[in-house]
């Protein structure tokens, strides 16, 4: 797809930017001055000590009021070093001076809708359904689905989940899940395949029919993955989406990232 | 074309770092000792196309990374290992650094013929003409930044949108980067960004390295959003990543 092509972009990023703005506690503009803006982080949010992010053109920081003065101290230059560990790393040095165990993640890349993906038939020997959260939550225990389903007790997911596109086999089993859940009032999916089903288009699949519900719902979706996986970033584009922001995070390290 | 274009990555990266292609297939960590004859002078380089990472490393801490391998073999670009690493060099005295995984593009469609537009040309640009704007710090993506005599070594080439009165509005330069690969680096001067001059000047790049018979490749970090759409909107798509351990430049002792 054209980078330029893609009528839902435009509106795709700004609904995305404004949620993030909301839950960074900053307004939209805020990632549009070309600089770095640095924020205390909202009570919303008490997970992590600091969120970055970017929308190309400015950078925000929120973090934990106890660690604003250690940001304010050591302010990259110029503003998209944020991301970088030599920022990053000065933060984890805090933590450990004051006897936390802080971790930093790498930047993700994170996407918007630019196009609604055609709908995609169940290829012969599966079905595709969309499950709701009760189905989520009977099947997050058997941990098949990190991605997708998510795991008990990780990244909030037990209240985050909405629903999910699920492909099955004939035995009922499920092979493929896209779910769908709350990411600052966005719906971010997430997805995986089990192993001896990879290779066949049915990652691309779910993503497709679980975005078209999403904006059957009209709701906004919204993608995100780590810049080494290649697979899940050619899902994106395989389903219409296009890069837009990338955030990092320090965090309690015996938290899952 | 992007099949071809992975497959001939893949093996000119598996000669290089001299291992066999399906190391990048196996979904598992391979470790290679750093050849000396390796192109750039990393401490250590993780590259992975997605379904398999080979990490290759200066032969002084080939042991600790077998010792403390990454798992899965993913994690080779993350901070739980990389972090560890530049630590256990810090207490032998050498000064590390890394960065995180930056995004890498391989060509799937053939570029398509950029329109130049009225007032604008493309002009060939030689060392001569890059000499001087690497000495004013300009087009750094494109040309290199001064004083870095490994980028000085590598950068081969470039083009230039250029106004009637030849100043430059945007510059691709060309890097190598292998065995028959060269990289695409871009800049736009600020007062002409947001026209599309990135993919004027990118896409006419990636025509020429073609001409040449040799493989164009892209690179950006992830948080760089313009980069990647610029390489989407040039045909380019996401097929590896790389991550790197380097050494700090130090100050030289004063005289």
């Amino acid at each position: 797809m054209n980078a330029d092509s893609g009528t839902m972009f435009p509106g795709s990023r700004e609904t995305v930017r404004a949620a993030f703005a909301a839950g960074m506690g900053v307004e939209p503009d805020a990632f549009e001055t070309g600089a770095l803006t640095i924020v205390e982080r909202p009570a919303a949010t008490p997970w992590y000590t600091a969120m970055v992010a970017t929308f190309g053109n400015g950078t925000v920081i929120a973090v934990d009021t106890a660690y604003r003065d250690a940001v304010e101290r050591n302010q990259p230059t110029p503003h998209y070093r944020a991301h970088y560990p030599e920022f990053l790393s000065t933060l984890v040095e805090e933590g450990s001076r004051r006897g936390e165990r802080l971790a930093a993640s790498s930047p993700s890349v994170l996407w918007a809708l630019a196009q609604l993906p055609a709908e995609r038939g169940a290829p012969a020997g599966l079905a595709l359904r969309t499950v709701d959260k009760a189905w989520m939550d009977a099947e997050m225990p058997n941990r098949r689905f990190e991605n997708g389903i998510g795991l008990p007790g990780v990244a909030g997911r037990d209240f985050r989940n909405r629903f999910a596109s699920v492909l099955f086999d004939s035995r009922g089993e499920p092979v493929a899940a896209a779910g769908a859940f709350d990411t600052f009032g966005l719906f971010e999916i997430g997805v995986d395949v089990v192993r001896e089903q990879r290779g066949k288009g049915l990652g691309p699949l779910v993503v497709a029919a679980v975005t078209r519900e999403i904006v059957a719902a009209g709701e906004t979706s919204f993608y995100g993955c780590a810049a080494t996986n290649i697979r899940s970033q050619h899902t994106a584009l395989a389903c219409g989406f296009m890069p837009v922001a990338s955030d990092t995070f320090v965090f309690p390290s015996g938290l899952g990232n | 074309m992007i099949a071809e274009n992975i497959a001939r990555f893949r093996a000119v990266r598996a000669r290089e770092l001299g291992v066999p292609e399906s190391a990048f297939a196996s979904n598992e960590l391979t470790v290679v000792e750093r050849s000396a004859d390796a192109l750039e002078p990393y401490v250590l380089l993780a590259l992975t196309l997605g379904t398999g990472t080979v990490v290759s490393v200066e032969p002084q801490y080939l042991e600790w990374v077998r010792d403390n391998p990454p798992s899965p073999h993913f994690r080779a670009f993350f901070n739980p290992f990389l972090h560890p690493l530049v630590e256990h060099a810090a207490g032998d005295g050498d000064s590390l650094a890394w960065r995180g995984p930056s995004l890498g593009f391989l060509l799937s469609s053939p570029p398509t013929p950029p329109v130049i537009p009225g007032g604008f040309s493309l002009a060939e640009i030689d060392q001569a003409w890059r000499s001087g704007y690497v000495e004013i710090g300009a087009f750094s993506n494109a040309l290199g930044d001064p004083g870095d005599t490994f980028v000085d070594s590598i950068w081969q080439f470039g083009l230039a949108l250029v106004t009637g009165d030849g100043t430059p509005a945007a510059v691709a330069g060309a890097y190598n980067d292998g065995d028959g690969v060269l990289e695409i680096g871009v800049d736009v001067a600020r007062d002409y960004r947001g026209q599309g001059f990135a993919n004027i000047v990118v896409s006419a790049m990636a025509a020429r390295i073609l001409e040449l018979g040799t493989l164009p490749t892209y690179y950006c970090a992830p948080t760089n959003i313009r980069s990647q759409r610029t390489a989407l909107g040039c045909g380019f798509l996401p097929a590896f990543s790389q991550g790197r351990v380097t050494r700090r430049k130090t100050a030289s002792p004063a005289p």
